[in-house]
C-alpha cells in the first residue's frame, strides 16, 4: 500500500469512527422512530393482511405500491419475538 | 309554494350538483335524465351520471353507453353510465403495473398479489369505485351541472358517511406521512446526505383528499347541491321516505324536495273498470298522508305514463311535469 | 521507579490491552466462533434500512464505544481506592484480559448467530419463559438503580461545583438550538457543530465565572434542592419528541466526552514528564469499612463499566448485532470497543490516585483529581478553575444524557408492561416518566453514595454474569469451548450475589439501628452520610428509606439466586441432550 493510500484510508477510518461515536446512535434512534411511524402507516393501509379490519380498500390499494418494500420488514418486525430489551435505542 | 324543479335547479345561482336518491325502480334514472335534458336545453353543459348496474340510461337513450365514459347524447348533454366491475378490474391492473414499474419487477411478490386479488371480492370496492368516479368528475369541474343518480345501496346515505370516514382516514395518513418525512429529513441531515426524493405518498394523499373534500363540500353546501328523493304514492314508499328523511337529518343534510312519480291521472277516478277506480281511490288516501307528512316538501309530480318514457321525446314529456310542473295532478 | 506516576499503570495497561486484543481475543475468535465472512449476517438477512442494515466496522466501533463509555468508568475507581490502587489496577487488568471483552464480544456474536435477537428473546430461547420474566423484572430494578446512581452524581457534583449547573443549562439550551438549526433551519451539520462547540465553551466559561451558589449555602439538605431543576429537565427530555432535545444533546455532549477522555489519557501518559505523583497507597486493607465491606466482593462491583458491565450486553444485542456487516467485524467492534473502554477506566483510576491520600470517596472529588492530572499540560495552575468546571460539567453532562435515554426507555417499558392491565395508569407517559425519576430519588435520599454505587455495581455486574452464562449455555449446547465465558460468568454471579447480600445487610442494619451519635454529638460514620435525610425528615424517614433500600436488595438477591438455579438446571438439561450441530 502506498503512503498516500494509507493516509487516505486512515482518514476514512477516523472519520467513520467519529461519525459512529458522535452520530450513529442518534441516527439509529431517529430511524427507529421513523420506522414506527412507517409501520403505523402500513398498518393503516394493509392491516387486514394481518387480520385487522381496516377501512377503505380502494384507496389503500392506491398507496400499496409505496408500502411494498417495507412489507417484509414490517411483517418480520411484527411477528418477531420482542420485548423491551429491543427498545434501548429509541 | 314551489312547483317544478326549474325554480330550484335552473335558476340563476342554482346548485351545481343534483342528486336523486331513493329505492331502485321508482324512476330515479328517468328523473335524472329528464332534468339533465331540460338543463341542456336551457344551455347548460350537463353531466348525467348513473350508477345503476341495470344500464337503464342506455335504455332511456336507446343506445349502449354502459361503461363507455362520457357520451354526448344531445347538444350539451353528456351521460355516463359507470361499469363498476370493469372499473375495479382496470384499477387493480393499474396498481399491479405500478408496483412492477416502481420496483422494476417481473412478478409481483406473491403475498402482495394475493392480497390485491382478494380485495376485489370486497363489495365495498364497487361502492368506492363508483364514488371515486363521481368525485373525479366533480373535482375536474368541466360541467355547469352534475346530475347524479344515487347508487341504490342504503339510499345512498352511506356515500356521505363513507366520504367522511375516508376524509378523516386520509387526514390521519397524511399526518403520519408528514411526521415520517420530518424524521427522514433529520436522519439524512445527520448522516450528511441530502434528501432529494419527494414523498410521493404525500402527493397521492393530497390528491385523494382534495378530491374527497370537493365532493363532501359540494354535498354539505346547500347552495352548491340539491338532494331530491323520488317516491311513488304508495304506503310502502311513504315509510321508506320517512326513514330516509331521518337519516338525512342525522348526517346534517337537508332535502331540497320530494318528487312524486307514477301518479295515476285524475280521469282514472271515473274509469269504468272497478280495478282502476279502486286503485285511484287508494292513491287518494295515500296522497292525504303524503300531504300531511311531507307537505311543502313535495315539489314535483310525474304522472304514470301509458308506456315507459324513452328517447329525448319521452324525456321532454317527463320534464314538462318534473321541471315545469304543468298541472297539478290531483 | 515508573509506578511513582500514573504513567506506569497507564503504559503497562495499554501494553496489556493491546496484547490481549492481538492474542487471546483472536484465539477465542478462531477457536470458538470461527467467523465466516461468507455467512450472511442479520444485517443482510433482514435488511430494512432502519434497524437491520450493514454498517462499516469503524462506525460500529465508534458507536459501541460511545454507547458504553459514559460515566461508569469514571466513578468506580474512587470507591475501589479504599483498598489501595494496586487491587483496583489489578482488577481492571484482570477484567480486561478475561472478562470484560468476553461479554461484549460474545453477546454480539451470540445475537448475530441468533438472527439479531435481543437479550430478552435469547434468554427466553435458552432458558425458558420464567427466567426471561425474572430477567425483565430485574432490568426494571436495574434501571432504577442506574437512575439513582447517576442522579446522585449530578446532584452532588453540582452541589460541589455550582458553576457546572449553569454549564449544564447552557448545554441544554445549546441542544435545543442545535436541534432547531439542524432540523428546522436546515443549516449544514459542520456549521452547526462549530456553533455548538463555541456555545459549549462559553458555557464552561460562564460556569467558571458564575460559580454560584457556593457549596454549603443551600441550607441543611444542600444537594436535594438540585433535584428539582434536574428532574424538570429530565422529564422534559423524556417527553419531548427526541429531535427537540435528546438527539442534539447526545450529539453535542460527545464534544465534551471526547476531549475529556483524550485529556485524561494524555495527562496520565505525560505524568512521567509532568511529575504528577501517585499519592494514594498501593494497598491498605482487605477489610474495608462496614458500609463498603471486604475487598472481595466489594472491589469487583465498585469498578463496574471500566472493567465489565451488564449494560454493554444490552447495547451489544440491542443494536450493534443487527448491523454487523460480516462476522469478522465482531471482534474489532465488540472486543476493540471494550478494551478501549478499559483504557478509559484506567485513566480515570489515574485521576483518582493523584489526589491526596485520605480524600473522601465522593464523585465531586473526581474533577480535583482530573485537574491535578491534566493541568500541567493544559494551561497550568491558571487554567485549574476552568478545568475543574470542565470536568465537573463533563460528569454532569454525561450523567444527564444517559439519564434522558434511560428515562425514555423506562417510559416505553412501563407502557409495555402496564398498558391493558388494571394498573394502566402506571403506563401513562407522564406518570411513568415522573415515577422513573422520583423512585430513584427516594433511593438517593439515603445519601449514601458508597451503598448506592455498590448496589448499582452489583446489579450491573450481575447482569453481566447473566449475559456471560447465557453465552456459555449457548456454546455448551453446540459443544463448543464454553468455559471461557462460563467461568467468568460463575465468578461474576457469585461475587455479585455476595456483594448484594452485604449491601442489603448494611441497609437492614441501618434500618433497625437507632441513629447513633457519638458523645460529642456527631453522627456515627454510616449515618454521617445520611445526615441530609436525617435533617430533612428525622429518624423515621431515615428508617423508611433504609427499609426501602433493604427490600430492593432482597428482591435483587432473590432474582439473582433464582437465575443461578435456572442456569444450573439448563446446563444439566442440555448436558443430557445430544450436541446440536447447527445453530437451530
Amino acid at each position: 500500500m502506498s503512503k498516500g493510500r494509507f493516509i487516505s484510508s486512515l482518514r476514512k477510518a477516523l472519520t467513520e469512527v467519529s461519525y459512529g461515536a458522535a452520530l450513529h446512535g442518534q441516527v439509529s434512534a431517529v430511524l427507529k422512530t421513523r420506522m414506527y411511524i412507517e409501520h403505523m402507516f402500513i398498518l393503516m393501509i394493509l392491516g387486514d393482511m394481518l387480520g385487522f379490519p381496516i377501512l377503505p380498500p380502494y384507496y389503500s390499494l392506491r398507496l400499496l405500491p409505496y408500502a411494498v418494500p417495507n412489507v417484509k420488514a414490517w411483517k418480520h418486525r411484527f411477528y418477531r419475538e420482542r420485548d423491551f430489551t429491543d427498545v434501548i435505542y429509541g | 309554494m314551489v312547483w317544478g324543479l326549474r325554480d330550484i335547479v335552473l335558476r340563476e345561482g342554482g346548485p351545481r350538483m343534483v342528486i336523486f336518491a331513493g329505492k331502485g325502480g321508482l324512476g330515479k334514472t328517468t328523473s335524472s335524465a329528464a332534468l339533465a335534458y331540460a338543463a341542456a336545453l336551457a344551455k347548460k353543459k350537463v353531466l348525467c351520471f348513473s350508477t345503476d348496474p341495470q344500464a337503464s340510461l342506455s335504455d332511456i337513450f336507446e343506445r349502449n353507453i354502459f361503461g363507455k365514459g362520457e357520451v354526448e347524447v344531445a347538444p350539451n348533454l353528456y351521460v355516463v353510465e359507470i361499469d363498476a366491475d370493469a372499473k375495479v378490474g382496470a384499477y387493480i391492473e393499474e396498481v399491479k403495473q405500478r408496483i412492477k414499474d416502481m420496483y422494476k419487477l417481473e412478478e409481483i411478490p406473491p403475498e402482495i398479489e394475493a392480497y390485491i386479488d382478494s380485495s376485489v371480492a370486497e363489495p365495498a370496492m364497487y361502492e368506492s369505485a363508483t364514488y371515486d368516479a363521481m368525485a373525479d368528475y366533480l373535482a375536474r369541474g368541466d360541467y355547469d351541472l352534475y346530475v347524479f343518480d344515487m347508487p341504490p345501496f342504503g339510499h345512498g346515505i352511506r356515500m356521505l358517511t363513507m366520504a367522511d370516514v375516508l376524509t378523516s382516514w386520509v387526514e390521519k395518513l397524511t399526518e403520519v406521512r408528514e411526521k415520517a418525512r420530518e424524521y427522514d429529513e433529520i436522519a439524512s441531515k445527520l448522516k450528511g446526505e441530502r434528501l432529494v426524493k419527494e414523498d410521493e405518498i404525500l402527493n397521492e394523499l393530497k390528491q385523494i383528499r382534495d378530491k374527497l373534500t370537493t365532493f363532501t363540500d359540494f354535498m354539505r353546501e346547500r347552495t352548491k347541491s340539491a338532494f331530491f328523493m323520488v317516491m311513488t304514492p304508495e304506503m310502502m314508499s311513504v315509510h321508506d321516505t320517512e326513514r330516509a328523511l331521518e337519516a338525512f337529518k342525522s348526517i346534517g343534510l337537508s332535502l331540497a324536495g320530494i318528487v312524486l312519480n307514477k301518479v295515476l291521472p285524475r280521469d282514472f277516478h271515473s274509469s269504468p273498470s272497478p280495478y282502476i277506480s279502486y286503485r285511484y281511490r287508494q292513491q287518494e288516501s295515500v296522497m292525504r298522508v303524503i300531504e300531511e307528512k311531507f307537505g311543502d316538501l313535495v315539489v314535483a309530480a310525474i304522472p304514470m305514463f301509458p308506456r315507459e318514457p324513452k328517447g329525448l321525446d319521452g324525456l321532454r314529456e317527463v320534464a314538462k311535469h318534473l321541471v315545469d310542473g304543468v298541472t297539478k295532478l290531483w | 521507579m515508573v509506578f511513582d506516576t500514573p504513567f506506569g499503570i497507564t503504559a503497562l495497561g495499554i501494553a496489556i490491552f493491546l496484547t490481549t486484543y492481538f492474542t487471546y481475543t483472536r484465539w477465542i475468535d478462531r477457536k470458538v466462533w470461527s467467523p465466516d465472512p461468507k455467512r450472511p449476517t442479520p444485517a443482510h438477512m433482514y435488511m430494512d434500512g432502519v434497524e437491520f442494515f450493514p454498517v462499516s466496522r469503524f462506525v460500529l466501533y465508534g458507536f459501541q464505544w460511545n454507547s458504553i463509555a459514559a460515566l461508569g468508568p469514571i466513578l468506580g475507581p474512587g470507591i475501589a481506592l479504599t483498598f489501595g490502587w494496586l487491587p483496583a489496577f489489578l482488577w481492571i487488568i484482570f477484567a480486561a484480559l478475561l472478562i470484560g471483552w468476553v461479554q461484549d464480544y460474545s453477546a454480539i456474536f451470540l445475537s448475530v448467530r441468533r438472527e439479531g435477537r435481543s437479550f430478552g428473546p435469547i434468554a427466553y430461547e435458552l432458558l425458558g419463559p420464567t427466567p426471561r420474566r425474572l430477567l425483565l423484572g430485574f432490568l426494571l430494578f436495574y434501571l432504577l438503580l442506574i437512575n439513582a446512581a447517576f442522579l446522585f452524581v449530578v446532584a452532588t457534583v453540582v452541589d460541589a461545583w455550582a458553576g457546572s449547573f449553569w454549564t449544564l443549562l447552557v448545554l441544554a439550551i445549546t441542544a435545543v438550538l442545535t436541534g432547531q438549526m439542524l432540523f428546522k433551519m436546515r443549516m449544514p451539520v459542520v456549521q452547526v457543530t462549530l456553533i455548538a462547540i463555541v456555545l459549549l465553551a462559553i458555557g464552561v466559561v460562564i460556569g467558571t465565572l458564575f460559580n454560584w451558589p457556593p457549596p454549603g449555602t443551600l441550607g441543611t439538605a444542600p444537594y436535594t434542592l438540585w433535584y428539582i431543576p434536574l428532574i424538570a429537565l429530565l422529564v422534559a427530555g423524556a417527553i419531548l419528541p427526541m429531535p427537540r432535545l435528546i438527539t442534539p444533546m447526545n450529539y453535542i455532549a460527545y464534544y465534551t466526552l471526547f476531549p475529556a477522555v483524550i485529556m485524561l489519557a494524555v495527562g496520565s501518559l505525560a505524568s512521567i514528564f509532568t511529575g504528577v505523583k501517585v499519592n494514594t497507597p498501593a494497598f491498605t486493607t482487605f477489610f474495608g469499612p462496614f458500609a463498603t465491606g471486604p475487598l472481595w466482593p466489594a472491589l469487583f462491583v465498585s469498578i463496574a463499566c471500566g472493567a465489565i458491565s451488564g449494560w454493554h450486553s444490552l447495547v451489544s444485542t440491542g443494536l450493534t448485532s443487527k448491523q454487523i456487516d460480516v462476522e469478522t467485524d465482531v471482534r474489532p467492534v465488540g472486543a476493540g470497543a471494550m478494551l478501549s473502554e478499559n483504557l478509559v477506566g484506567l485513566t480515570a483510576l489515574a485521576a483518582w490516585i493523584v489526589l491526596p491520600a485520605g480524600t473522601a470517596v465522593a464523585p465531586a472529588n473526581f474533577p480535583r483529581g482530573a485537574v491535578t492530572l491534566t493541568s500541567p499540560i493544559f494551561g497550568g495552575a491558571a487554567a485549574a478553575p476552568v478545568l475543574s468546571i470542565f470536568f465537573a460539567s463533563y460528569m454532569v453532562g454525561m450523567a444527564v444524557t444517559i439519564l434522558t435515554i434511560l428515562g425514555r426507555f423506562w417510559r416505553v417499558t412501563m407502557a409495555e408492561i402496564f398498558s391493558g392491565t388494571s394498573l394502566s395508569f402506571l403506563g401513562n407517559r407522564y406518570v411513568a416518566t415522573v415515577l422513573g425519576f422520583v423512585l430513584p430519588v427516594a433511593f438517593v435520599l439515603t445519601g449514601s453514595w458508597i451503598n448506592i454505587w455498590l448496589y448499582f455495581g452489583g446489579t450491573n455486574q450481575l447482569l453481566a454474569g447473566f449475559a456471560l452464562l447465557i453465552v456459555g449455555l449457548y456454546l455448551f449446547t453446540l459443544r463448543k469451548f464454553h468455559w471461557y465465558s462460563t467461568i467468568p460468568g460463575i465468578f461474576m454471579l457469585t461475587t455479585t450475589l455476595a456483594a448484594i447480600a452485604w449491601q442489603t445487610n448494611v441497609f437492614a442494619t441501618a434500618t433497625v439501628t437507632p441513629v447513633i451519635r457519638r458523645p460529642d454529638g456527631t453522627l456515627a460514620p454510616f449515618f454521617a452520610q445520611q445526615a441530609p435525610l436525617l435533617n430533612l425528615g428525622g429518624p423515621a424517614a431515615l428508617s423508611g428509606v433504609n427499609a426501602f433500600s433493604t427490600v430492593m436488595g432482597v428482591i435483587m438477591f432473590v432474582i439473582g439466586a433464582l437465575m443461578a438455579v435456572y442456569f444450573i438446571r439448563a446446563f444439566v438439561r442440555y448436558a443430557r441432550q445430544p450436541a446440536q450441530t447447527t445453530p437451530s
